[in-house]
């Protein structure tokens, strides 16, 4: 057998291995996001009259910058891939469409544009292409945890717009978001156990985003710290011997 | 060994399919909601309806249901259940299969919660339109906040027709007419695809490339030479391209969409009916459970004030009713949506007479209180609750609510 031979079959099942790792990351991914994203966003996530425009843009971003941290810790700091946290987010997006089009709209009969899931997925790139040019997760954390949190509500109102125009129904003014809310019935989604804006910031004049995505944008920073080194010190902690006299030493003890 | 194991999976497994199998008929026919989970005395001492009527059990996708009622909110309320009044009266039914077009308390429309006053009636209206094809439990509940759902009677109705077609037109203020099924579905597909291909083609531009052989290089410490500058370039390309292209997004939706207002938020505070005269004083004096033979009897001591003679015609608690049949004309109607618990006797029979104060007898036997999960001699409050509605030869009623009555059991059986 030829030495090219022995390397392109090498090659093919190193391709081989890369897509059962890719695809088994990105399907373990898609599970624990979404377990997770539910658990700590659900709602927000679920219906269209929660995507309000101060709890939502703080809690989402907070909340979901958590997995694609630990993930770039992995595979930047072992692979040098910079995709940690776009496969994250394209993975709970997956999850997030099969719960959304299979449980919510095809067995319950909710329509898609109540329960459409929001997407990270602008912020994931960015956040993963400046952790890519700089090469530092402090200055990740500080400048595209900063991205992040911005980049957040601005990328999902293109959706979100048109829910929010104004509608006289039954002699009350309500958003088109709240007619959904309150014709399509949810049996225990009172109106009260929304938590939405609630018109507490008034030193704001009404400018509540802003003020949402600054204090999201400084949570998700610090947000990012703790997910990184949980990434890299629990998830990422392979360790390899330099030499075969290190590995010899190493298995006396 | 390996082969019972086996066995047993196999086993699971069938059990397993033939869940799937059961269950998937369910999906469009479910049998229960759970209303008698709840515990006998939140249902009997908190909310009481009462005048239910559905205006119909048969109906066509796109027909409209009524459901009318009364409520009272107890006046003396368990202190285990907390009460702010702030609530909300919904319309129950597995999922959007019915859309809420309107409800209506005290001829109030209810957009938001509605803050509602301990011992007040309140008349209420809800309007629903058939949504999909199915048969459905459907009923109506008051949801309070902190007490959390307080169920009203319900029915099963048979929805016929198709879905397809279905629209849910309503008009914005900005004079244009939308179909709620699938409005804005269109843009939120399209730029849910679109930032999404730009997610799939930077992931796409790295896996594209070997990965694990990537690990060996980075522990060799030469990670360095896996990103070239040309990478760098298309990084910058792609953040700035992603920034750039929400920006632009954002402008046109602004232009798109000049005029948007928040979420709606507020609780609405909602008068009581006004109390209507009482010539009937009552109290109810002791109260017992007999458990073998199902039997609630209490002694009531009722004062006649009025200038008519009285008669107790019926119990109603947790959305079960007990008719006194003595009275002419006061039978079980099918139509009516609660629970019969059957017949109320009562003795002395004779009406009380103007001015009169006498201790009458109420006993109910049936079945129901086990049925309905009202037994609360398995809770930690024995105390029962409901309303008594009293009667004049006319027919003009009298609304009387127990709210508080300790129940004694009597098991019948001399324990060891």
């Amino acid at each position: 057998m030829q030495y090219s031979q022995v390397d392109a079959e090498a090659k093919a099942i190193s391709r081989k291995f890369d897509v059962v790792v890719l695809l088994s990351t990105f399907l373990a991914l898609t599970a624990g996001f979404h377990v997770h994203q539910m658990l700590v966003a659900g709602d927000w996530s679920f219906w269209i009259d929660w995507k309000d425009r101060n709890w939502w843009p703080i809690v989402a971003p907070i909340m979901e910058i958590t997995f694609p941290a630990a993930t770039q810790a992995v595979l930047w700091t072992k692979f040098r891939m910079p995709i940690g946290a776009t496969i994250c987010c394209l993975g709970l997006l997956w999850g997030e469409w099969m719960n959304r089009y299979i449980n919510f709209n095809g067995w319950t009969h909710y329509p898609l544009n109540m329960v459409f899931p929001e997407t990270f997925l602008p912020a994931a790139v960015v956040l993963d292409i400046v952790l890519m040019l700089t090469g530092n997760w402090v200055v990740t954390a500080l400048v595209g945890g900063e991205l992040w949190g911005w980049l957040f509500y601005p990328t999902n109102w293109v959706m979100i717009a048109p829910f929010h125009v104004p509608v006289e129904y039954q002699g009350a003014l309500m958003s088109v978001a709240d007619v959904i809310n309150y014709m399509y019935v949810r049996t225990s989604t009172p109106e009260y156990l929304r938590i939405v804006e609630t018109g507490t910031m008034r030193s704001f004049a009404g400018g509540v985003t802003g003020v949402a995505a600054f204090f999201s944008a400084f949570v998700s920073v610090c947000m990012y710290v703790p997910w990184w080194l949980m990434g890299a010190h629990f998830f990422g902690s392979t360790k390899f011997f330099k030499t075969y006299e290190h590995a010899a030493e190493a298995r006396k003890y | 060994m390996k082969k019972r194991g086996m066995r047993m999976i196999g086993r699971v497994g069938a059990l397993a399919l033939l869940g799937m199998i059961l269950a998937g008929p369910a999906t469009s026919r479910l049998w229960a909601l759970g209303e008698k989970s709840q515990e006998a005395f939140l249902r009997m001492r908190t909310v009481i309806f009462y005048d239910t009527q559905f205006s119909g059990r048969k109906f066509k996708v796109g027909d409209d249901l009524t459901v009318t009622g009364k409520f009272m909110l107890m006046p003396i309320w368990p202190k285990e259940i907390a009460f702010t009044g702030i609530s909300w009266l919904n319309f129950f039914v597995p999922g959007p299969q019915f859309l809420r077009v309107g409800s209506w308390i005290n001829d109030r429309f209810m957009s938001c919660s509605e803050l509602l006053e301990l011992g007040g009636t309140y008349e209420y209206k809800t309007v629903t339109r058939a949504r999909y094809p199915g048969h459905w439990p459907v009923g109506v509940m008051l949801s309070m906040k902190d007490a959390g759902p307080l169920i009203g009677p319900s029915i099963y109705v048979d929805v016929d027709g198709s879905h397809e077609g279905f629209t849910n037109p309503i008009k914005t203020l900005l004079g244009n007419t939308i179909n709620l099924e699938d409005y804005g579905q269109a843009r939120m597909l399209i730029w849910t695809l679109v930032t999404t291909l730009i997610g799939v083609a930077w992931l796409g531009l790295w896996v594209s490339r070997p990965m694990v052989s990537r690990m060996g290089l980075v522990a060799a410490g030469r990670s360095k030479e896996l990103i070239s500058d040309s990478d760098k370039k298309v990084a910058v390309i792609f953040a700035l391209g992603s920034i750039a292209l929400v920006a632009l997004a954002n402008a046109m939706t602004s232009s798109q969409y000049p005029h948007t207002i928040p979420i709606q938020e507020t609780i609405i505070k909602n008068q009581a009916l006004p109390p209507e005269p009482s010539p009937v004083k009552a109290k109810v004096l002791d109260a017992t459970y007999e458990v073998p033979t199902r039997t609630l009897a209490f002694r009531l001591e009722v004062h006649n004030t009025g200038d008519r003679p009285m008669v107790l015609k019926e119990f109603a608690t947790a959305n079960v009713r007990f008719l006194n049949e003595q009275i002419p004309g006061n039978t079980w109607n099918p139509d009516f949506p609660e629970v019969y618990g059957g017949a109320m006797k009562i003795t002395p029979s004779e009406p009380i007479a103007p001015g009169e104060t006498k201790v009458i007898e109420v006993v109910m036997a049936s079945a129901e209180w086990e049925n309905q999960r009202l037994t609360m001699y398995h809770e930690t409050t024995n105390r029962f609750g409901g309303l008594l509605f009293f009667s004049d030869p006319s027919g003009a009623r009298t609304i009387i609510a127990i709210a508080d009555q300790l129940v004694i059991p009597k098991f019948g059986v001399t324990q060891m």
